[in-house]
């Protein structure tokens, strides 16, 4: 250890982890990556803007492992990506770092990593911004690190900046913790992506007297290519047609969780193998795995892969929406070709892109209204409320709730804070709101990247210049490789008429159930005995349901959704369909009922007629409304959707046959499985539901 | 006030914050933080230069104090970032002793054993306001904690501060009563300032202005409560006047309030409300020189709502500093940054009060 005081010595010392590091007895540092290094072991603060696959891991892995054996303490890492993360715990090896994660996916392992940290046994620990609100990271985590954290590394630090691409609520805290941190504390910044407005900015708040290490972005081993394919099923089949062709596994860039499965599943159908992964995915840890393996041709995601996970080989990546903004895209289409001399890059966009940038635009703040909603809420409250007792006090969306809650605790000073589960409104609460300069500022970015979005998809130049003189890279220069580089531009690359008629069939045909619910959203929701308990006792609970179609997927469902609002009745059409649908599951079914209707709407009952007719069964008016719910279509989460419908309906006539209970439309599911828990109590033994669309909680 | 934080307070809560867990190297007790404080003030430092690690390790030699755990303690400074930020956000404020802003009386009065770190959250300028402390015993009758809301109602109705000090059932009517009459109330409290501040009432009146928490802990401090005297000598350096609301603590443990007023008996108005029978407490403060509460007129007539006269630091002797010997006075501005009032005579700190602070 003595010998590490000597600068020389030190950066030998160094020079030997990296070459243990990059398995390569002749690895140099790159320019910048000593110095950046050296800055941080002095206990300095250093930004360091490089492309991906230029090492800035090895700065802040090189840096906490010297200042570990000067006898600092652990460093923490806060960054958004879990699959960087993911990655550093394989990476800090062969450096012999102790890296953890401290993630949601992962909290059983929590209570060894706090005895790890107790133990000095952590070298490098790894969180998400969002962990800094859980309450266990100051109840548990900061106290059990002896003589405190040795070095704070801020990945994706961009999201420091106001300016930058992207939003990150949590950042503000960082913003504003590491400002509060004392001069002496070694803080290593990094990111991939900050143009001269952003760099600066992230200086401002760091400290002027920071190093900063920046160079150049291009990335030469990729081949980008855009490619205007606006029809869903155009898409579709262009990517069944060239991913067989395709070296090597690549990563499919989508925008929605439902788009994620609609691919995966295509894939699959073609005989490719593919996998959706998005935030709910479960074991989306193996499915990185299998990908790094080649086990998977193609993953499907949605951001929720992030920019962390580092696969060398990664040899395409097809976004099949176009990303917010270039620098997104930039990023996204990075993941490919870091190890390999060749990796192609294919951007994609549709009709309904720019819905989605709109959507994420109009939701990036929620409006004024909804935040004096849930904070008079709290403010009436005499202690704390719960999130569910916001959500059966406030009619809003649970995510529009958790979103009013998530950037009113980040102000300093906040008007909400969480105290274990319990939100409570502080001094700060009356008359809060976000400054709307902040609100037009990011929208102003907003439209700004959208617009030079569309500005890339139209660029006739080189496509990788452009990326890079959009980050204020100045070595940009054409990179000899991009479809327009290599002259390609008119060349047609519309896949094949039947190709495309077969992806529009799959889309129609697309299967999607109504999963049975197990738990009522709150206790004692009636007096009725089926909400005796929290959990649906398993014999008053449905059956897998089954849903002809989504709302809004451009064919049956868009149809049946006109034909709700402007006509008597579903037309044949619809009904045939739905009748073929059920026709596969209703063997063990002998009689069918229906949702009786709100007010003088008879789509339902004349619907439940016709399929009972065409399906032989026997219909039963078996339910009847009490006459106490309002709409349901305004109930805006579940508990107020289950609460409102809870005494709504009465069982006029029992059925000891198992039964098919028919609705036009399922939203939260809760109108379902309230009738069918009523059935099954009334003594039905099994009641399947089915409904012709389906459509998402609107906002 | 307070943020952000001078670099001397960063530097003296990085040495003496408990962020709770520390186990091997203790933040450090008050005696140790003085010892250095008196060696920087020697030696032309501050507090805020012990972050330079060559300065630190001599400090270390030179007190006496192990050179590690400085240092570690001193290495705290990720660990205080996120922590500041949390509590920034909770509005929580910081006053370290060698701000201006700390409280002048706690400095003069408390000396020595003044906290190095004050935390607080609610309107400061309550503490620049004229204020009559309610204190007593824990667990007592009914018709004790019923007069001591009285008073707050009264300090309330007079416009008048109250103060009340650590979490016995009479501070908690006290603060209640203080509140709801719609007066202002200060609450000095022995252990953490935290979740309080977020029941209504209390957040109401703090969004007025009219509510104020004071701890000498940090709100990440955990450590089981000592029977310290140190909450009740903070009321008694707040308010102008107090009352102890006698009554037989039946909860079994002594509490160190009544000790806090005998200390101010000749600095301070102070009145002592009995039941039939004064308990020892009471009689000794009646004896050492405390009013009999006959009722609330003659209580008035007799100074309860009068400010103080200044403070006189050369009377309360005991409350010296115990150890410093300065053989050379500095700069005033110096001494002032660093939490030190410089006596202008020379010769023994113990005669003199020579720091007020350390």
């Amino acid at each position: 250890m003595s010998s590490l005081k000597n600068p020389d010595t030190i950066r030998e010392v160094a020079i030997g982890y990296l070459r243990d590091a990059v398995n390569n007895q002749n690895a140099e540092f790159r320019d910048g990556q000593w110095e950046s290094i050296e800055q941080a072991i002095r206990g300095n603060r250093v930004l360091v803007v490089q492309r991906t696959g230029w090492g800035k891991t090895m700065v802040y892995t090189i840096a906490t492992k010297l200042r570990r054996e000067q006898g600092a303490g652990p460093s923490l890492m806060i960054s958004p990506l879990l699959a960087l993360m993911r990655n550093q715990e394989l990476a800090a090896e062969p450096l012999g770092l102790n890296a953890r994660r401290m993630t949601s996916d992962n909290f059983k392992k929590w209570p060894k990593i706090y005895k790890e940290l107790k133990s000095d046994k952590v070298d490098l620990l790894m969180i998400t911004p969002e962990h800094l609100a859980n309450e266990n990271f100051f109840l548990k985590t900061l106290p059990m690190v002896k003589g405190g954290f040795g070095m704070l590394i801020i990945d994706e630090a961009h999201c420091i900046s106001d300016w930058g691409h992207d939003f990150r609520p949590d950042y503000q805290r960082i913003r504003r913790v590491q400002e509060r941190i004392p001069e002496g504390a070694a803080i290593v910044a990094t990111t991939a992506t900050a143009n001269d407005r952003v760099v600066e900015d992230v200086r401002r708040h760091l400290g002027e007297d920071i190093q900063v290490t920046r160079g150049s972005l291009i990335r030469r081993s990729l081949r980008l290519h855009n490619l205007k394919l606006t029809d869903s099923q155009v898409r579709l089949a262009w990517i069944a047609e060239v991913i067989p062709h395709l070296p090597g596994s690549g990563i499919i860039y989508v925008l929605t969780r439902k788009d994620a499965d609609i691919v995966a599943k295509w894939l699959e159908f073609k005989g490719i193998n593919a996998q959706a992964y998005y935030g709910d995915t479960g074991e989306r840890e193996k499915l990185e795995e299998a990908l790094l393996k080649n086990e998977l041709k193609v993953l499907v995601a949605t951001i929720a892969l992030g920019m962390g996970f580092d696969k060398p080989d990664l040899k395409f990546i097809i976004h099949y929406q176009r990303p917010g903004s270039v620098v997104h895209y930039y990023q996204q289409v990075g993941r490919a070709g870091r190890g390999i001399e060749d990796a192609y890059g294919f951007l994609m966009w549709g009709a309904e892109d720019e819905q989605i940038a709109d959507y994420f635009l109009d939701n990036a703040y929620p409006p004024q209204k909804e935040i004096d909603q849930v904070l008079d809420a709290l403010d009436q409250a005499e202690g704390g409320l719960t999130l569910p007792e916001i959500m059966s006090l406030v009619n809003l969306k649970k995510s529009r709730i958790e979103k009013v809650l998530k950037l009113a605790s980040l102000e300093s000073p906040a008007p909400v804070v969480k105290e274990i589960g319990v939100w409570f409104a502080t001094g700060e609460v009356e008359g809060f709101q976000i400054p709307p300069e902040s609100i037009a500022r990011l929208r102003q970015i907003r439209e700004r990247e959208q617009a030079q979005m569309r500005d890339y998809m139209d660029h006739t130049g080189c496509l990788m210049a452009f990326l890079q003189r959009a980050l204020d890279d100045d070595t940009a220069q054409d990179c000899g490789r991009c479809r327009n580089c290599t002259n390609r531009a008119n060349k047609s690359y519309q896949p094949k008429e039947e190709l495309v008629r077969e992806a529009e069939q799959f889309i129609r045909k697309r299967k999607i159930f109504i999963y049975p619910k197990e738990k009522w959203p709150i206790d004692l929701l009636s007096d009725h005995p089926i909400h005796e308990m929290r959990e649906i006792k398993p014999e008053h609970r449905a059956e897998w349901g089954v849903v002809l179609c989504s709302a809004f997927d451009g064919a049956l469902g868009d149809q049946i959704l006109k034909e709700r609002r402007s006509e008597q009745r579903y037309s044949d059409a619809v009904v045939d369909a739905f009748v073929r649908r059920l026709k596969k599951k209703i063997s063990r079914f002998r009689c069918i009922t229906y949702v009786p209707p709100h007010g003088s709407r008879q789509h339902v009952p004349i619907l439940a007629a016709a399929v009972a007719e065409r399906l032989g069964l026997h219909l039963v008016h078996a339910v009847a409304r009490a006459g106490k719910a309002g709409r349901q279509s305004a109930q805006k989460n579940d508990i107020q959707r289950a609460r409102n419908i809870a005494d709504a309906f009465v069982i006029d006539k029992s059925c000891k046959l198992r039964m098919l209970l028919i609705d036009d439309l399922t939203v939260s599911g809760w109108t379902l499985t309230t009738l069918v828990a009523l059935l099954r109590h009334e003594g039905c033994p099994a009641v399947l539901p089915a409904a012709l669309v389906k459509r998402n909680l609107p906002e | 006030m307070i943020w952000p934080l001078s670099d001397d307070t960063n530097a003296t809560m990085l040495l003496c914050t408990w962020f709770g867990g520390e186990e091997e190297h203790l933040p450090l007790e008050i005696q140790e933080y003085n010892s250095l404080v008196r060696w920087l003030y020697q030696n032309d430092y501050r507090p805020g230069n012990l972050i330079d690690r060559t300065c630190a390790e001599t400090a270390a030699r030179e007190t006496g104090l192990s050179a590690d755990r400085l240092i570690m303690l001193l290495n705290r400074g990720i660990t205080l970032g996120f922590y500041l930020e949390e509590w920034q956000r909770r509005d929580y404020w910081i006053v370290g002793r060698g701000d201006a802003a700390y409280p002048k009386q706690v400095r003069q009065l408390l000396r020595s054993s003044a906290p190095p770190v004050l935390f607080g959250t609610g309107e400061p300028k309550l503490l620049d306001q004229s204020a009559t402390a309610v204190i007593g015993p824990d667990q007592v009758m009914e018709q004790s904690n019923e007069h001591a809301r009285d008073m707050a109602a009264l300090c309330a109705q007079h416009h008048r501060t109250t103060i009340a000090a650590g979490k016995q059932t009479i501070s908690a009517g006290v603060v209640e009563s203080g509140i709801s009459s719609g007066g202002s109330v200060i609450w000095v409290l022995q252990g953490p300032v935290f979740g309080e501040p977020f029941r209504k009432s209390f957040r109401r009146a703090k969004a007025a202005g009219k509510f104020m928490m004071l701890s000498g802990r940090s709100p990440a401090d955990k450590r089981p409560l000592p029977q310290e005297p140190e909450v009740g000598r903070i009321a008694m350096a707040l308010c102008d006047s107090a009352v102890y609301v006698d009554g037989t603590d039946l909860s079994g443990d002594r509490y160190c309030l009544e000790e806090a007023m005998y200390g101010v008996l000749d600095q301070r108005t102070c009145f002592v409300w009995c039941m039939d029978q004064a308990t020892a407490a009471a009689e000794r403060l009646l004896e050492g020189g405390a009013n009999s509460w006959i009722d609330a007129e003659m209580a008035v007539h007799e100074g309860l709502f009068e400010d103080r006269a200044q403070i006189s630091v050369h009377e309360s002797p005991e409350l010296a500093d115990p150890e410093g010997e300065l053989t050379q006075v500095k700069s005033p501005e110096l001494s002032d940054t660093l939490g030190i009032d410089v006596a202008l005579g020379l010769g023994s700190g113990r005669q003199l009060g020579l720091f007020e602070a350390i």
